[in-house]
């Protein structure tokens, strides 16, 4: 079950209902939630609920056994009691493949082949992201920065629909204090909701499919009998594209949390207006970003243990938010890619001292086309294929065979968008929160029919939806 | 509405749902939200009516799908002789017109692959 479609508008209206109907009952309220948000799940496959339940009640019991524990010591063997748990469940469905496959390929080279198992392992959706919050939640809880919570509450965090498949992650000590009362609607929350949902599904339904069918994917499917001009504007096309699917995930993830009474952070902030992949990195799935700097970064020092430390470790939490994303060496390529230039700007901004300052549309261009030479690794199915579109890059072929007025003009519309004036969408719902019912109704019903207009036949999954 | 959120990221980096307050907020929000989401469903229903029968016909075989179709097909039907399609209709030509334009006399996609180097 996918946001834009009307098997989602249809559950999600039964679930307003329902959540609202029992308002009286915060408890019950919770608990439909909860249960709405397992059917959810259960639809791509009722056995990922069964994980998603396990997980709950384990890292529940973790984090009540910490509270109670009876000496530091104690709190910290069971928080690495509790990661080390979580971060199995991970391996076992997202690593132990790609694992099982390289230790395959080495001992083939070495002369013993065949003998390991290759394994074919169900990816339970969202896996990443409700495993990434669990660890928050007992880091948090052992670091008394939260209380633990009841079992209700911790399972509704982990699995709530909105949240629960492509993120935002959204952690205990947001979420947590949220489900202790029942929640009450504000008109100026319900109208940036509204807006966001719609927006969000202009992104996704037109610019995001349309992109990926007309332009990426031809693009990546064969970039050696592409030209280059054609592979330059695909992997344009692609830093488009993943913006507007996964920032749409996102958006329409907090209106529809909102429209049920919670808030969820931001998650994304206009990335590519970003002049520093520094700043790329305060832009972009932001959730994960500052969960890697609390969580990685900041626990392996920091900056606090001198400057080549500090490079390594920046080194190391790019790499592994890029292994977050699956096991394949693309994955880690991008990560490092990501990482190694972070550690250069740094030392570069060091050197300079503030005596040279770059121009901010040049520290733009320059992070943005790090960003989509990043890109080009991130979608590419393998290491080859990746590779083959750099060499097909630099060819110098600048004849067309695949980019369209339309492609461009989705292109240029997707990166126009981080020129809109930052906050625009808030300013607009406070003004639409004075409109009268009807007509905010009319407006997001005529919003709707022209995206469905322009909707190609079948909306692909949202490209998170695999992490 | 929040109780305690200062503590996590929404006070770092701020929701894009959040607000400078208004004393229009607290004014019957709950009625305000759902005449929204009802006047918006029944404009859909009435302008989107194929989208309605092809999400039917989409569904998998069982006896809910074969109880919708023939309603939801009557229903579309019914919102077509108004016309209430039309406005759908005559943007989704367009869109599908702007898909078929093209740079020149350049015949692009999948069939471009052939002719490149």
């Amino acid at each position: 079950m996918q946001f834009p479609t009307l098997s989602f508008g249809l559950f999600f209206l039964l679930v307003y209902a329902i959540a609202w109907a029992l308002n009286g009952s915060n408890e019950w309220r919770k608990i439909a939630l909860l249960m709405a948000s397992w059917f959810f799940y259960g639809a791509w496959d009722g056995r990922f609920v069964l994980l998603l339940f396990l997980s709950a009640s384990g890292n529940w019991l973790i984090a009540r056994a910490i509270a109670a524990a009876s000496s530091p010591g104690r709190e910290r063997g069971l928080v690495a009691l509790g990661v080390v748990l979580n971060l199995s469940v991970l391996a076992t469905f997202k690593y132990a493949g790609f694992f099982l496959e390289q230790l395959d390929a080495l001992l083939l080279a070495l002369g013993f082949g065949r003998d390991v198992p290759l394994m074919q392992v169900f990816l339970p959706v969202g896996v990443s992201f409700f495993t990434f919050q669990a660890i928050s939640y007992l880091v948090d809880v052992q670091k008394r920065r939260i209380a633990p919570a009841g079992w209700l509450d911790l399972a509704l965090l982990m699995s709530f629909f909105p949240h629960l498949v492509a993120g935002p992650i959204v952690r205990g000590s947001d979420l947590l204090p949220q489900f202790r009362t029942a929640p009450r609607l504000e008109r100026g929350a319900v109208a940036a909701a509204l807006l966001l949902i719609l927006w969000g599904m202009f992104k996704k339904v037109v610019v995001a499919s349309e992109l990926a069918t007309a332009l990426v994917d031809p693009a990546f499917r064969d970039p050696l009998h592409r030209s280059s001009l054609d592979l330059l504007f695909g992997a344009y096309g692609y830093a488009v594209q993943i913006y507007c699917d996964f920032s749409a995930y996102s958006d329409m993830a907090i209106g529809l949390a909102m429209l049920l009474g919670y808030r969820f952070p931001r998650n994304f902030d206009q990335p590519y207006r970003a002049a520093s992949l520094q700043d790329f990195w305060r832009r972009w799935h932001i959730s994960l970003s500052s969960w890697l700097r609390d969580y990685l970064y900041i626990p392996l020092g920091g900056s606090r243990k001198g400057r080549l430390r500090t490079y390594l470790n920046l080194f190391l939490t790019m790499l592994l938010g890029g292994l977050w994303h699956g096991a394949n060496w693309t994955f880690l390529l991008w990560g490092a890619l990501h990482g190694g230039w972070l550690a250069i700007e740094r030392g570069l901004v060091r050197a300079a001292a503030g005596r040279i300052v770059l121009p901010r549309a040049i520290g733009i261009l320059v992070t943005f086309h790090i960003v989509v030479l990043g890109w080009i690794f991130f979608r590419a199915p393998t290491l080859t294929d990746a590779l083959a579109y750099l060499h097909g890059l630099a060819a110098g072929d600048a004849r067309n065979t695949l980019v369209t007025p339309l492609s461009l003009a989705l292109v240029t519309i997707g990166l126009a968008m981080h020129a809109l004036p930052p906050r625009g969408l808030q300013r607009l719902a406070e003004r639409l929160r004075y409109w009268p019912a009807p007509l905010v109704g009319a407006l997001v019903a005529i919003g709707l029919l022209l995206i469905g207009a322009m909707q190609p036949e079948g909306v692909a999954p949202f490209i998170y939806y695999q992490f | 509405m929040t109780v305690g959120a200062e503590q996590g990221e929404i006070a770092e980096i701020g929701s894009p749902v959040a607000l400078p307050p208004a004393p229009i907020d607290r004014r019957r929000p709950w009625r305000w939200t759902t005449t929204s989401l009802a006047v918006a469903t029944l404009l859909l229903a009435l302008g989107d009516g194929p989208a309605m029968t092809g999400w039917a016909n989409d569904l998998p075989p069982g006896p809910v799908a074969a109880a919708l179709r023939e309603p939801l097909a009557a229903w579309a039907d019914g919102t077509a002789r108004w016309h209430l399609d039309a406005p759908g209709t005559w943007l989704r030509q367009q869109w599908l017109q702007a898909r078929k334009a093209r740079f020149g006399s350049e015949a692009p996609g999948e069939a471009g692959a052939a002719d490149a180097p």
